[in-house]
């Protein structure tokens, strides 16, 4: 049963003064980072995390949302005015934003952009406060047999969406576990695999990995690649009002498209693994299939632009539905979400609801909070970000690499941590130069503690009998569903 | 070629890796060497698997390859000369080398880099967030 009270202590937390100041400040560094085309909201958040230590944990973990929908709206700004997306779900918006930019109207097409996300977003986010209690509810009558059959059932499906191959996506996701077993075991409490550190007894430092794979990684790649040619100069012409503004009609013009994206959205996002590049093309494809010819599809149309930012922007709200329901993240900054709640000593999944609703709360109210400012910021930084957008590429990844430097020796206490955030970053170099999904590594390694505690309670519960599973059909139900998904997934990649 | 790289290693994890690194328990249905075991046999699988299937590796060019590996070297030195001579006089090298690697020559943005960066960082570390740095 809802407590009201629970619910109206949360939201007075998600307002006060600071927390408003955090999650404003996440937005505002997440359209920065979102605008830089390389970095991202991922990087940014994984950046971020250590730094949010000092926080107190709903303070913390709002500025990192905000973050991630800053970043998002961040995104469309290149794609729109170089043709550059800035993070990979922009690639999308490019189709018409860029075509209505070389018209001169690339604040009309941002603020399409800007719209549309927050439209988006707000929806998904009413869908993720609406369904992720009574979902919780249901994952408590699952057992651990349930639970664990359901993280199976997680990775296959994971592992086959994301990347090229099914056969690496597994491959990721055992590494990932392999990874998880450094430390003490959960079982008897012996030390495994800490070659001699000590400081490997709690198991590696995921933020340090975190950072060391998405951050470093992606840096290391990134300046190999400079050539130190400057960015192409943007210009923010004059123009006619109607050139430079949206007008109620055409935002209202493209409601349909809105919203059907915001649904595409959030749909894909409840389901771990797709992501937001896949909804944002989905969205665009259904949004330009049922357009008469007249609308202009991939020559600068408002809808486009609609279409894309909508969904995009949706996904992450969904994104956490299963995290907050059940534990298992949806995507990457869901599982960097759950680096951030383990730092404050809370374990995400369906007790969160009953043991910290408080704060649950506060962060759906600081989620609404944070689209309000991502619509209010960026509308008056919209010129701002044109110019970060020709921020040298040498000078923004070295500065971003000694952010990582500072923030992981910062969280970890020493440069052990640092040591493992660089050897992190060579193992997913090589994984990306191979083709191996470094995000199914990662979801694996955050998920690989509970992964085994699971199976040991489900050992025990089946008493050493397969024939045991037949009494818990649901279990069943889903390792089934885990062989079919990887037989499917494995027909459909080869 | 990578899949018998990975069956190789799984190999490697459950015939050395392994025994040599984990203890031995008497009693409970997991013991710590239950799931490694499972996972090096499930990567050995895998590994033989892909390299059966022979599936493509899109390559990437023998330039990044070596200007990836000369970045990770930086960044090692790096992280070398923070813990020998401290943040505030070494992270000033890493990235002034790191934004010359990348081919930026532009006076204005090396001093950003170089001076104003590094002295930002560590002034929001130390100074702002109380914290300590090397």
């Amino acid at each position: 049963m809802l407590d009201l009270s629970i619910v109206l202590a949360g939201l007075q937390d998600a307002f006060t003064p600071t927390n408003l100041l955090f999650v404003a400040a996440g937005v505002f560094l997440g359209q920065m980072v979102g605008a830089i085309p390389g970095i991202g909201p991922v990087m940014a958040m994984a950046i971020a995390i250590p730094f949010t230590f000092a926080l107190e944990p709903l303070v913390g973990i709002s500025f990192l949302v905000g973050i991630n929908k800053g970043g998002i709206f961040g995104g469309a700004i290149p794609a729109i005015l170089i043709n550059t997306p800035g993070t990979p779900d922009a690639a999308a918006t490019a189709l018409d934003g860029h075509p209505l930019a070389r018209k001169g109207k690339p604040l009309k097409a941002s603020k399409m952009a800007l719209y549309a996300s927050v439209t988006g977003d707000t929806f998904s986010d009413l869908v993720l406060i609406t369904v992720s209690a009574p979902l919780a509810v249901v994952a408590l009558m699952m057992g651990p047999v349930e639970v664990f059959a359901l993280m199976v059932f997680a990775f296959t499906i994971i592992a086959g969406l994301v990347g090229s191959s099914i056969v690496k996506g597994l491959v990721a996701a055992l590494l990932g576990l392999l990874a998880a077993t450094v430390g003490l075991d959960p079982e008897h409490g012996t030390p495994r695999f800490y070659f001699g550190q000590f400081q490997l007894f709690d198991g590696v430092p995921l933020v340090a990995v975190a950072i060391g794979m998405l951050a470093v990684s992606e840096i290391v790649i990134r300046l190999a690649a400079a050539t130190g040619d400057a960015r192409p100069a943007v210009r923010i012409a004059g123009g006619a009002l109607a050139d430079r503004v949206i007008s109620f009609g055409e935002y209202w013009g493209c409601r349909f498209v809105m919203v059907r994206g915001a649904v595409i959205g959030t749909m894909i996002g409840a389901v771990p693994g797709i992501g937001s590049t896949a909804a944002a093309f989905m969205s665009y494809a259904a949004a330009k299939r049922v357009a008469p010819a007249s609308e202009g599809f991939g020559e600068g149309a408002l809808k486009g632009i609609a279409a894309t930012e909508s969904a995009n922007s949706a996904v992450m709200g969904a994104n956490l539905i299963p995290l907050l329901a059940i534990g298992i993240p949806g995507s990457i900054s869901a599982a960097l979400l759950i680096s951030a709640f383990k730092i404050h000593g809370i374990q995400p999944g369906p007790l969160l609801f009953e043991t910290q609703g408080q704060l649950i709360y506060g962060l759906f109210g600081a989620m609404i909070l944070a689209n309000l400012c991502n619509l209010v910021i960026g509308q008056v930084s919209m010129r701002l970000w044109c110019r970060v957008v020709q921020a040298p590429e040498a000078l923004i990844f070295a500065a971003a690499l000694l952010c990582c430097f500072v923030g992981v020796y910062v969280s970890t206490g020493g440069l052990f941590g640092v040591t493992i955030m660089l050897i992190a970053a060579a193992v997913a170099w090589a994984m990306r130069l191979l083709g191996y999904p470094v995000i199914v590594f990662i979801i694996a390694l955050f998920l690989g503690d509970n992964f085994e505690r699971t199976l040991s309670q489900t050992l025990v519960v089946l008493n050493g009998r397969p024939q045991a599973l037949l009494e818990h059909p649901v279990a069943l139900t889903l390792f089934c569903l885990s062989l079919v998904s990887v037989i499917y997934l494995g027909q459909r990649r080869q | 070629m990578a899949g018998l790289g990975v069956a190789a290693f799984g190999l490697a994890v459950l015939f050395w890796v392994i025994p040599e690194h984990t203890e031995s328990v008497g009693s409970g249905w997991l013991t710590p060497q239950t799931l490694p075991q499972a996972i090096a046999i499930a990567l050995i699988a895998l590994g033989i698997g892909q390299a059966a299937l022979s599936i493509p590796i899109e390559p990437s060019p023998n330039r990044d390859l070596w200007r990836g590996l000369a970045v990770l070297f930086i960044a090692a030195t790096g992280l070398w000369g923070i813990g020998r001579f401290g943040f505030l006089y070494a992270a000033p090298f890493v990235a002034l080398v790191l934004m010359l690697f990348a081919g930026e020559r532009r006076l204005i943005w090396l001093a950003v880099g170089a001076v104003v960066l590094p002295l930002s960082v560590w002034a929001l570390v130390v100074l702002v967030l109380n914290r300590s740095l090397p």
